[in-house]
Formats: C-alpha cells, sequence, structure tokens
C-alpha cells in the first residue's frame, strides 16, 4: 500500500511538473546505477551513456561504423597498425579540450587488470595504444584487423576526470561524469531523475533543449504519463500497452529491439541446482504460457536467442510443462514426497527465487513462478533486489540460487561472455567443454554457415545443459509523442541519433 | 480456427438467415467514404450476404484474414464473381512473393560479394554458381558472367557444366535444349517453364529445401563444414507463376486490368471488398496508374486526395511526412466512423467492428502507399508506413488486419535501410505461412552474420 501510495504521488508530482519547450522526458523503470560506461552493464545505463558519452566510430543509420571522435584514420597493409586522426574541434563538457590523450587513457584504463570492467574484451584486441601528437593516435593489434573502425565504439573517458588508469566504480566521476556528447548531465534529482542539457559547444549541437531521465518503476504509469502528457518518451512499452497506445493519436510508437530474452537462471556452484535432474523438473514444473500471459504477447524460446535469430535452433524443442515428469525428476535428484510437500531430507525443499526489482512485470512473474513451484510442493522465497545489490550479489559474489532476468543484445547476438567458462556474465557458473569451443569457433570463423552451424548446436546442448530456463521474448516497441519529431532509434543503443529529433 | 475466423463464420452464418431489408437511416453528411464498399456493405449487410454465398463463405473467410492460398482453393466456381475473387487472391500471392523477389535478388548479390570481400570462397564450393545464377535471373550480366568463370572452373563435372551453360545465355527466358542436361540446369528449366505456365507444383515440392548441400572443408580446424545454399530463383518463379495463374482465372492476360474492370456479370463488389480501393471509379482511375507498378493500386485514389492526403512523394525520403500522411488518413477514417457509426443497425455495426473493417482498409491503403514509395526508391517512408499499418494487438501475427505484404515490406525496408538483423525479425513472422522463404531466411541470416563479422557483441541485462 506504502508502495502504491508513494507511485501515486509520484505520478502526481510528474503530472504538475511544467513541460519546458525542448524538453524531451523519457522514463526508466530505474535510474542508472552508475553513470560510466566503462561499468556499464544494464539497458539504462547504455542509453543514457549514448546521450553523454562519443566512440572514435559511431552507427550511422545504416548502421555503418562512420567517424564520430575520429576524423579519418589509415590502416596499415598489414593491418596490424592504424593511425588515427582526431576531430580538433571536440570539447569536453567542463571546457576542457579532447585530445589523444583522453583515447589512450581510456583504453589503457579498461585494460587495466584493477579497474575490473565487465567492457575489457572491447579493447583486449588492442595491443598498445600510442599518442603521436595531441591529435593522433596509434593503434597496434594483436593481428590482422579487416574492419578495425567496427571495433571502435566504445565510448572515450577525459584522462583528465580520474586520477589514474586504474577506474573505480565509486570514484567521484560516477557523480560528475564528464563527456563530449550531445547532451551534458547537468543534476541528478531529489526523485531519482537526471537532468541533462544540450551541449552548445557541441560540433553539430542537438536540437532538443533538455533531456530528463525519469525513474518510472510502475510500467503501467509510464503509459499514463505519457498519454497525460508528462512524458514525451518511453524506452519499452509493455506489449499488454501496445493496443491502447497504438490508438492513441496523441502517441506514436516505434519498433525497438527484439534480441532480448528473459530467463530464470540457476546457479550452478550450489546444491541443488548443480544437479541437472533438480533443473529439469523445475524446467517441467515451470508453466511459461501462464506467466507470460499478464505481460502479454512475445515468442516462447528454447534456448539464448530469439526466434528470428540466424543462430536460433527450431528444432530444439520447449520443455513442457509436465508434473509427473517433474516429479520423476525430483525422485532422481534424490527428494522425496511426504504429502503434498517435497522434502530434502527431513527438511521441506525450499529454494529462494532473486530478481531485480527494475526488471519490468518481474513481481508479477516471480509471484506467479512462486505459487506454480508451490503447489508442486516446493516450498519458495522471493526477493527483489535494487541495482546496487543485483550488482554486488550477482554479479560480483554470485551469491544467488534462481534468479529471474533479461539479456538484451545487439545484433551480433554474442552469447561468449555468457556461456563460456571464463565469460563475464556467466553468472550462473555454467561449464561444457564442448560449448566453449563452438562459441569460440563463432567468434574465429569467418564463414557465416559454419559460425550458423556452431551457434545452432551449442544452443542445443546448452538447452539440454539447462543452466536456465529459457522462457521468452516480448514485442518491443519505443513510444514518442507525436511532438517529437524526425525520430530514428539506433536498434540497441536507443538515443544514438537524438541530435536530430526535434519537438514542435 | 482462431477466434476472428469462428466470430466471422457466426457473423456470415448470421448474415445468410437474414431475413427482409434492415432499415438503416442516411448519412447525415456526406464522406469522401460514403460511396466506399465499407460504407456499403456495412449500410447494406445483404449486399455482402449476396456476395459471399454466391461465391465461397471460406474463401471470403481466408480472403478477409489475408490466407490467399487457402482463399484461391475455395473459390472454386466459374461465376464472374467467384473467378474474379479467385484471380484476386492469386493476384495477391504474385505480388506477395514480387515484394519478396526484391528482397530476395537483393540479398543474394550482397551476400556472395560481401563473403567473398570478408571470407575466401572455398575453392570447389557451389557458391560461385548459385551467385550466378542469382545475379543473371536479377539482370546482372557482369556479376553472373565474373561468378560463372569462376564455377566453370570447377572439378565438379555437372557444375563446370551448367556454369558453362548458363554463361552461353544473356538472359533466363527459354528453357535450356538437349539432352542429360545437368541437374541444376533441369532445375533452371523447371523454373523457366513455371514462369510461363504457371506450373508451380514442381518447383513448390521442393521449395524450402537447398538448392546445393555441400561439405566443404576447413583447412585451419580440419574439419569440414556444410553449405547449405538456396534457389535464388524461387520469389520470382512464384510471382510470376501465381500471376499466370490469376490471369486464367480472370480470363485476360493482364490480371490489373481485369481486376480493375470487372465485367458488367461480376458483382462489382467481388472486386472491391477488403480493397485499398473505396469505390469502382477509384478502382478504375488506380488500374490505368498502376500499371507500371500493381502492387500500389490504392496508394492514389482520388478518393485519398479528398480525404486530404498529398499525393505526391516528397523528394526526400522523410519518415515525418508518411507520419503526417498516416494522421490525415486516420482523422479521415475516425470521422468516417463516428458518423457512419450511428446509422448502422445491429448487422452492420457487428460487419465494421468484427472484421475490423477501418483498421483493415487503413492497412491495406498503407501497404499501398508502402510499396509505392519502396518502388520510388524511399525505403525510410515505406518502413513508416509499413509498421504504422500493423494491429500491435497481436504483432507476431499474420491477420486481417496484419496483412503478409506489410511484413515483406518491413523485410525489405530494413535490408535496403542496413538493418539486415531486424529484416530478419520480419520474415520470422512470414516463414509459418510462407515456408518457400527459407533460403531466403537462410541467406539474410549469412548476410546479417557477415555484416557483424568484426564487431564486439554488445549485450546488457534489462
Amino acid at each position: 500500500m506504502k508502495t502504491s501510495l508513494l507511485l501515486h504521488a509520484t505520478a502526481l508530482a510528474t503530472l504538475s511538473m511544467p513541460a519546458f519547450a525542448g524538453t524531451l522526458r523519457y522514463a526508466e523503470d530505474q535510474a542508472p546505477g552508475i553513470v560510466n560506461p566503462i561499468f556499464s552493464t544494464s539497458m539504462p545505463e547504455t542509453r543514457l551513456n549514448e546521450l553523454i558519452f562519443e566512440g572514435l566510430y559511431t552507427d550511422n543509420q545504416e548502421l555503418m561504423s562512420v567517424p564520430c571522435l575520429a576524423e579519418s584514420a589509415e590502416v596499415s597493409e598489414d593491418r596490424t597498425e592504424m593511425l588515427i586522426h582526431l576531430r580538433q574541434d571536440v570539447s569536453w563538457h567542463d571546457g576542457e579540450r579532447f585530445t589523444a590523450q583522453d583515447v589512450v587513457f581510456t583504453i589503457e584504463a579498461m585494460k587495466d587488470r584493477n579497474t575490473l570492467s565487465p567492457e575489457l574484451g572491447r579493447v583486449s584486441w588492442i595491443k598498445k595504444a600510442e599518442i603521436v601528437d595531441d591529435y593522433t593516435v596509434k593503434l597496434r593489434f594483436d593481428r590482422p584487423e579487416a574492419r578495425p573502425e567496427d571495433k571502435l565504439l566504445f565510448k572515450i573517458l577525459p584522462a583528465h576526470g580520474f586520477d589514474g588508469t586504474t577506474v573505480k566504480r565509486t570514484d567521484s566521476f560516477r557523480n560528475n561524469p564528464i563527456g563530449t556528447g550531445p547532451y551534458r548531465l547537468v543534476r541528478y534529482n531529489d526523485d531519482n531523475s537526471i537532468s541533462m542539457e544540450r551541449w552548445l559547444d557541441h560540433r553539430n549541437p542537438a536540437h532538443l533543449d533538455q533531456i530528463t531521465m525519469r525513474e518510472v518503476s510502475d510500467k503501467n504509469y509510464q503509459a499514463k504519463l505519457l498519454v497525460y502528457e508528462s512524458l514525451e518518451s518511453l524506452v519499452r512499452v509493455l506489449p499488454r500497452d501496445l493496443a491502447v497506445l497504438q490508438n492513441n493519436r496523441k502517441v506514436e510508437l516505434y519498433p525497438y529491439q527484439t534480441n532480448s530474452w528473459w530467463y530464470l537462471g540457476f546457479n550452478l556452484n550450489e546444491e541443488p541446482y548443480n544437479n541437472i535432474d533438480f533443473r529439469r523438473a523445475i524446467a517441467h514444473l515451470v508453466d511459461v504460457d501462464t506467466l507470460l500471459a499478464p505481460i502479454g504477447t512475445g515468442d516462447i524460446l528454447t534456448g539464448p536467442y530469439v526466434k528470428s535469430s540466424p543462430f536460433y535452433n527450431h528444432d530444439v524443442p520447449e520443455w513442457t510443462h509436465d508434473p509427473d515428469l517433474a516429479a520423476m525428476y525430483l525422485e532422481q535428484a534424490g527428494f522425496t514426497m511426504e504429502g503434498d510437500q517435497w522434502m530434502d531430507g527431513d527438511e521441506p525443499l525450499r529454494i529462494t527465487i532473486t530478481a531485480h526489482q527494475a526488471l519490468e512485470s518481474s513481481q508479477e512473474v516471480v509471484i506467479n513462478l512462486q505459487s506454480q513451484l508451490q503447489s508442486a510442493g516446493i516450498q519458495v522465497d522471493v526477493g527483489f533486489l535494487d541495482e546496487a545489490t543485483w550488482k554486488a550479489r550477482v554479479w560480483r559474489e554470485r551469491d544467488f540460487e534462481l534468479i529471474l532476468s533479461q539479456w538484451t543484445f545487439d545484433r551480433n547476438e554474442d552469447i561468449l561472455d555468457q556461456f563460456h567458462k571464463g565469460g563475464s556474465r556467466n553468472f550462473t557458473g555454467f561449464s561444457n567443454a564442448d560449448v566453449d569451443k563452438l562459441l569460440e569457433l563463432a567468434r574465429e570463423t569467418t564463414d557465416p554457415q559454419e559460425k550458423k552451424t556452431s551457434l545452432r548446436e551449442a544452443h542445443r546442448i546448452i538447452h539440454d545443459e539447462l543452466p536456465m530456463v529459457f522462457l521468452w521474448t516480448l514485442d518491443s516497441y519505443a513510444a514518442l509523442s507525436t511532438r517529437v519529431g524526425s525520430v530514428v532509434i539506433h536498434p540497441f543503443y536507443f538515443f544514438t541519433y537524438v541530435g536530430d529529433w526535434t519537438m514542435d | 480456427m482462431n477466434r476472428l475466423s469462428v466470430i466471422v463464420t457466426v457473423l456470415l452464418l448470421s448474415l445468410a438467415s437474414c431475413q427482409g431489408q434492415p432499415e438503416h437511416a442516411a448519412s447525415q453528411k456526406l464522406s469522401p467514404l460514403a460511396g466506399s464498399w465499407l460504407q456499403q456493405i456495412t449500410s447494406s449487410p445483404q449486399d455482402f450476404s449476396s456476395l459471399v454465398d454466391a461465391s465461397s463463405r471460406d474463401g471470403w473467410i481466408a480472403f478477409h484474414r489475408n490466407d490467399f492460398t487457402s482463399a484461391s482453393s475455395s473459390f472454386k466456381g466459374e461465376d464472374a464473381s467467384t473467378r474474379l475473387a479467385r484471380g484476386r487472391a492469386l493476384w495477391e500471392l504474385s505480388l506477395f512473393y514480387d515484394d519478396a523477389a526484391r528482397v530476395s535478388e537483393l540479398a543474394w548479390a550482397s551476400t556472395f560479394s560481401t563473403w567473398k570481400e570478408r571470407s575466401a570462397i572455398p575453392a570447389g564450393s557451389s557458391i560461385p554458381y548459385v551467385a550466378g545464377l542469382a545475379a543473371l535471373d536479377s539482370g546482372d550480366l557482369q556479376s553472373a558472367r565474373n561468378w560463372l568463370a569462376i564455377s566453370a572452373e570447377s572439378t565438379n563435372p555437372f557444375l563446370a557444366q551448367a556454369s558453362l551453360q548458363l554463361a552461353s545465355v544473356e538472359s533466363l527466358e527459354a528453357p535450356f535444349q538437349g539432352q542429360d542436361l545437368p541437374p541444376l540446369i533441369a532445375r533452371v528449366n523447371q523454373h523457366l517453364r513455371a514462369r510461363s505456365t504457371g506450373a508451380l507444383s514442381p518447383i513448390m515440392k521442393s521449395a524450402h529445401e537447398p538448392l546445393v548441400e555441400e561439405r566443404v572443408p576447413n583447412e585451419k580446424t580440419g574439419t569440414f563444414v556444410v553449405h547449405r545454399l538456396y534457389d535464388p530463383m524461387l520469389c520470382r518463379t512464384l510471382s510470376m507463376g501465381f500471376r499466370i495463374k490469376a490471369s486464367m482465372a480472370l480470363g485476360l492476360d493482364d490480371p490489373l486490368h481485369a481486376v480493375t474492370h470487372p465485367t458488367p456479370e461480376a458483382d462489382p463488389l467481388a472486386a472491391l471488398l477488403f480493397s485499398p480501393a473505396p469505390n469502382l471509379h477509384d478502382l478504375r482511375a488506380e488500374g490505368t496508374r498502376a500499371i507500371s507498378a500493381p502492387g500500389t493500386l490504392g496508394a492514389m485514389s482520388p478518393t485519398l486526395a479528398q480525404l486530404g492526403l498529398v499525393l505526391e512523394l516528397p523528394r526526400e525520403d522523410d519518415a515525418n511526412w508518411a507520419r503526417e500522411q498516416l494522421r490525415l488518413l486516420d482523422s479521415a477514417l475516425d470521422q468516417w466512423v463516428v458518423e457512419h457509426k450511428t446509422s448502422l443497425d445491429s448487422d452492420g455495426l457487428a460487419l465494421l467492428l468484427d472484421l475490423k473493417l477501418p483498421e483493415l482498409f487503413r492497412s491495406r491503403v498503407l501497404l499501398a502507399m508502402a510499396r509505392r514509395c519502396m518502388l520510388a526508391d524511399h525505403p525510410r517512408q515505406a518502413l513508416a508506413f509499413a509498421y504504422l499499418g500493423l494491429d500491435l494487438e497481436s504483432p507476431r501475427a499474420l491477420t486481417a488486419v496484419n496483412h503478409p505484404g506489410l511484413q515483406a515490406l518491413i523485410m525489405e525496408g530494413q535490408l535496403r535501410t542496413g538493418h539486415t538483423r531486424e529484416a530478419l525479425d520480419a520474415l520470422q513472422i512470414l516463414l509459418p505461412a510462407y515456408p518457400a522463404l527459407t533460403g531466403l531466411n537462410e541467406v539474410l541470416g549469412d548476410l546479417a552474420i557477415l555484416q557483424g563479422l568484426d564487431r564486439f557483441g554488445d549485450s546488457k541485462e534489462n
């Protein structure tokens, strides 16, 4: 009730805020935990970074890599070196000039083992970065690179914003981020919103004066706020709201990002989750259709890709909802049934499901899941973690039993980080030598059909080994007020072309 | 049978048993849509009932939900109205595969050229042959010769012979002559015959299977890679074959003319029902205009101009323009619905709402506009129109509103604007109903992979 009142209060406060001309207000389920691209792990952070920071290269609207902070480049004949000439008309949001030192600093900071950046892989292919002069950088690669610019999309940080190349999540930069992007962060507000204003010294200033990221954790309110014209943009609309928003003449829907899937992940380093029979039992107990129904429409999945992916293996069957089979597997795993309760020795079988509180509709899903498993005789505790606790317990300490979460991928759909033994996002502790080989081969090969075959096989093995119960992908659309014009949305980073957006 | 079909069936059954003429008030204000088929069938449901009963109820149910394969086989009769309905269904299939064929040409050409650029094509592979065949079929003679010169050197005698035969012609029109033709050339002949006779069965039988399956050694790993290469001629053949079938059903060489100028023996409603042309006048005007681009029929009808839409395309490919046009169309349709609804009896109202007629008409118009933009090389506008035409109550399904052509145009628009991976999303929706697109799905997948080879994948939570 308290939460509900708070939400009402937030909504009313938002409703009463005047809309400044040229201010775009967009909603996130939860405010980004940190504004530093080398620690970015979530989509809200990624979207905010896109407004504030820039890379040497960026995607144009045809998704080709084009110079951004770079002006031009020459690649050596053997393709192991690249000389990058930087733009000389770029200044940081604090007025300092952008130079080659910033580029080299960023690469070294990400490579610094003590930085503990989850983005380390983005620069690990660069053997050395050197300053040639203030506006020229030389990169040396570990091996020949056909199109190095395609790998130089990571965001550049200001060297003068840090004390050394060991960057910490807790550095003061997180509260005072300095970028070169089209928007400058001006204020963290008491209601967890973040205000940004157009960076007037940008070489190509954006049209919209201000952008405000508002934290609105209740998806139902997000849609209402847009309809009431108290927001101009929702980055992701719940499928169940699509038809309603489509019929609202003040709202336009834009397709956005489909390579996202929900999953229920097991901690394979813990008992009984390290037992395949137990995992199979859970997979057969989960009624995925029933879990999905309240959220809206989507595709039910059997593996770590969405169905339109070239890597999706359409021959892999779904885990059927089959309580009898589940019971058989629970017995095989050593559990016994007493009355209507499964027992783990003398104690009732009890598990804990944890979800990120910002995951859209996660509470609904977890409560339904709890009900499904409890009715099958398994006691279930549930927990919802805020951003900081989630990062600490799931990302760093791997302190969980089952997690409900969602991964979102760019168009490469590279799952190596999630399923390779050494992957930086492999929370579940999944380890399978065949899968490791297949994922490595898929990264190495330049034969598209070999890559496809390898990853379809990886899909099959991962499905069978069951480190996760794969759930669904949702129909994904962004919604914007019709007052916002010239809208083009990047399929992953969202705000890449925001500089061109206009508002009546 | 889905819910909509049940509703429609019940509705049609009830209409069939209707006795007497329903009374209805005349519209107080004449909207440009007053003379449209939408107004006609909702104001006079018996007109609808008569047409449905006289041709095929199942056919019209299938036609309404855009299942043109079922529709064409359900319209069995030889009376003028039923033939017209059958011809329209076959014509829709031809147009759909024509959309798919444009994607197909672009996909095959881009995939093999990117493959050659990014990754050595293994010696002895059939890739150059398939690439050459695709180029020849799309009229790119120079590329065809370049590719076929490579495959003509193959140590596989059948592949070499087939390559030489293809290289000896300047276009694919007449079937190759001679005994003991290589299997690949025999397959080309099947296509060419289907294109001129409409005999699609031999082609459809193996439509979703690879044209060539080969094991190619991977020198790095010492293993073999299996390449499955699909038939690049398929979509064009299906488009041309269904066109021939439509012509046969309509009894005229030019199905467009037959559809837009129905004979006096046919019920005019058979030409108009569920079409983007509001009335016969529009249909005839459009028929004259759309000769060179039949899929755009309905994009520039005089009624749309009366509704306030701007029929001239702007010079720039500006998606905002498309959105503005849609607002005008929506506003006019909303107004018509509000004005017209009050004058309807319960049967007319049920038809309007249960068959989603305003939404259906809107999506048909947007489909035609999207095609027009695409053919005018304005893929961003085409994409906007196609997306805006979708009913988001079930965005991943083909429904009465979600015409398969919308997804085909989304696929083409995404591909032409560099969003190959996103093109696959649209294709995935089409595949269950159109398994012949399996090869296109695979080749687009290859292209998406090739385009991302040098990128680090990015993944984030939530």
